[in-house]
């Protein structure tokens, strides 16, 4: 566990009530930015035969109830805008969660990078491990699509969908060659806001929605999937989504799906960056 | 003597044969159980993609359009896998085309092992073509690199790349071999690394540590998980499952650490971070009253 700053927000601030037992691998990780109570080092498989001699069956009712209540806090101001939304623009939310939904919760959902990957981790319902791929750590654009087609190659049994922003896909679309070349069914859905949405969002909250160099230009991107022999398909209506997703699951061969997002959406809940994690926003 | 000799023809690992480094480094990649690599050719690669062309059958090379998308769909392989993902690209461009999937199989401890052709080391530091110092610009990226200068040293050092990508947390190597290297001729046999001396992969689990532990666990008042990619990376997902449903621990992911335990398990409380879930961050700070 890294306890990167988007997981803490501001140190000073992250659990200091708490007491931290840290299950670690890498010696270099303890301490290194949340400070732990116990260390204990070792393979987590290890660690966690061994513990389970010495813990207690317990019962966190109360506590769970905590969690649930504000469950539902986050179902009222977030998700239920993004899942059953009344605004006539396509959300990302509900796009991933239908897919999610289609797959019965089992493919390998890979994200790339910006407001899209965050409604990919929000709104899947994985059923399988190893299902999300994803530019963690460094945050690369251009990952989802080359890391789809290896996905794919290394699960080929799996279903593999690409999740990517019009930003991300035009750093590595020239993949679309390697699909060509190696008939990798890889499936690809673009989430299409016209903007770099998650610099445009921080330029609307902290920038005075000064929105330099994020309004994004693209090109046909069906013609382009075309063009590699990909069936592609562009949807911008609510009644066409279930549909479009529906027929690019049940295809057997690659498949590219653009759909057209509300221009202007943010993700929500938000840490802002340095604030403490009490200072999450819903809005 | 028959006998003897058949024997002798079967073990490919004790069997010593006189071959290129070339031939030896796609040896190592079969002795290693890799039969898949993504790459693009260059000039001082070309030796081992004439063995890739030789031993098309075994070995399967996927030709993407740039080296990011070589080494992104490694980590892909690589991720849902659980095994080494394996990429090739020629010197200077090739080799820096690379870089920024390396710091992200870096920061996102995933198992990799890169080869990179190198200028013949007669030429090395003279600012032949293509010639980048790759391992002095892929050193901070890196869980280990190394360039190699002679043929007979491949086989101890891909085994060893192979060991240091995927013992203890993961993480991406790179090998820069001489395009002389990978001409020049060696008596080959091939031994899997075990250990390396100064390098510990696991540490020894501290018995007194987990009792500790436990204890704090079995007497906590409002007990909380945050778990990360390591459940999957030590392909811990049954354990740690075992273990929250013994103790009814709410427990919440980080992104990384998403869909080791299904979405729909309740204890599953979402996920943490900047753009993660209601309940798990508030309640990360949650004070008794």
């Amino acid at each position: 566990m890294r306890f990167d700053d988007r997981v803490t927000g501001n140190l000073a601030t992250y659990a200091k009530q708490a007491k931290v037992i840290h299950f670690e691998l890498d010696a270099a990780e303890v301490n290194k930015n949340v400070k732990s109570d116990i260390a204990v080092l070792a393979d987590v498989k290890d660690s966690l035969v061994e513990i389970m001699q010495y813990v207690n069956k317990a019962e966190h009712k109360e506590w769970m109830k905590e969690f649930d209540k504000l469950y539902q806090v986050e179902v009222d101001a977030v998700i239920n805008d993004q899942l059953n939304p009344t605004k006539e623009g396509l959300t990302m939310g509900e796009v991933v969660n239908g897919i999610s939904k289609e797959s019965k919760g089992e493919a390998i959902m890979v994200s790339d990078v910006g407001q899209h990957q965050m409604f990919a981790w929000r709104y899947s319902n994985f059923s399988k491990t190893r299902s999300n791929v994803t530019s963690g750590g460094l945050g690369t654009m251009g990952f989802a699509l080359p890391a789809a087609i290896g996905a794919k190659m290394g699960a080929p049994d799996r279903e593999v969908v690409a999740i990517i922003g019009d930003g991300g896909y035009q750093m590595t679309c020239n993949e679309l060659g390697t699909i060509l070349q190696t008939k990798a069914a890889v499936k690809i859905v673009v989430l299409n806001n016209s903007y770099l949405g998650m610099v445009r969002q921080w330029q609307e909250l902290f920038f005075d929605k000064r929105y330099a160099s994020t309004e994004m230009v693209s090109p046909n991107f069906v013609k382009l999937a075309e063009a590699y022999d990909i069936e592609a398909v562009r949807v911008s209506k609510r009644e066409d989504l279930a549909g479009a997703i529906k027929t690019m699951m049940a295809s057997k061969d690659a498949y590219f799906l653009e759909v057209v997002i509300e221009q202007e959406d943010n993700v929500f809940p938000m840490i802002p960056t340095g604030a403490s994690v009490s200072d999450i926003r819903l809005s | 003597m028959k006998t003897l000799k058949k024997e002798k023809e079967q073990s490919t690992t004790s069997k010593i044969v006189k071959i290129t480094g070339a031939e030896a480094v796609i040896k190592c990649l079969l002795e290693e159980g890799v039969h898949l690599a993504y790459g693009y050719p260059g000039g001082a690669i070309m030796p081992v993609y004439d063995e890739i062309y030789k031993y098309q059958d075994q070995f399967h090379h996927v030709l993407t359009r740039h080296e990011q998308g070589a080494i992104h769909a490694a980590q892909g392989f690589a991720r849902v896998t659980g095994k080494v993902g394996m990429v090739f690209a020629t010197s200077g461009p090739g080799a820096t085309n690379l870089v920024t999937g390396i710091a992200d199989a870096q920061i996102d401890s995933t198992p990799l092992v890169c080869i990179t052709g190198q200028v013949g080391s007669h030429l090395l530091g003279s600012d032949a073509f293509q010639e980048t110092d790759i391992i002095g610009i892929s050193t901070p990226v890196t869980k280990w690199n190394y360039q190699i200068t002679k043929a007979s040293e491949i086989p101890e050092i891909i085994a060893k790349a192979f060991y240091i990508a995927k013992s203890g947390r993961p993480g991406p190597v790179l090998i820069d071999i001489t395009k002389d290297a990978q001409f020049g001729e060696l008596d080959f046999s091939y031994k899997k690394c075990e250990k390396v001396r100064s390098y510990k992969a696991v540490p020894k689990l501290n018995i007194e540590k987990v009792k500790e532990a436990a204890e704090l666990i079995n007497n906590a008042k409002k007990p909380f998980i945050v778990w990360g990619q390591g459940v999957i990376l030590g392909g811990a997902e049954q354990e740690f499952k075992k273990f929250i449903e013994k103790t009814n621990i709410p427990s919440a992911c980080t992104g990384l650490g998403l869909s080791a335990l299904e979405t729909s398990h309740p204890l599953h409380v979402g996920m943490v971070g900047m753009h993660g879930n209601y309940a798990p961050i508030v309640l990360t700070n949650f004070v008794m009253y």
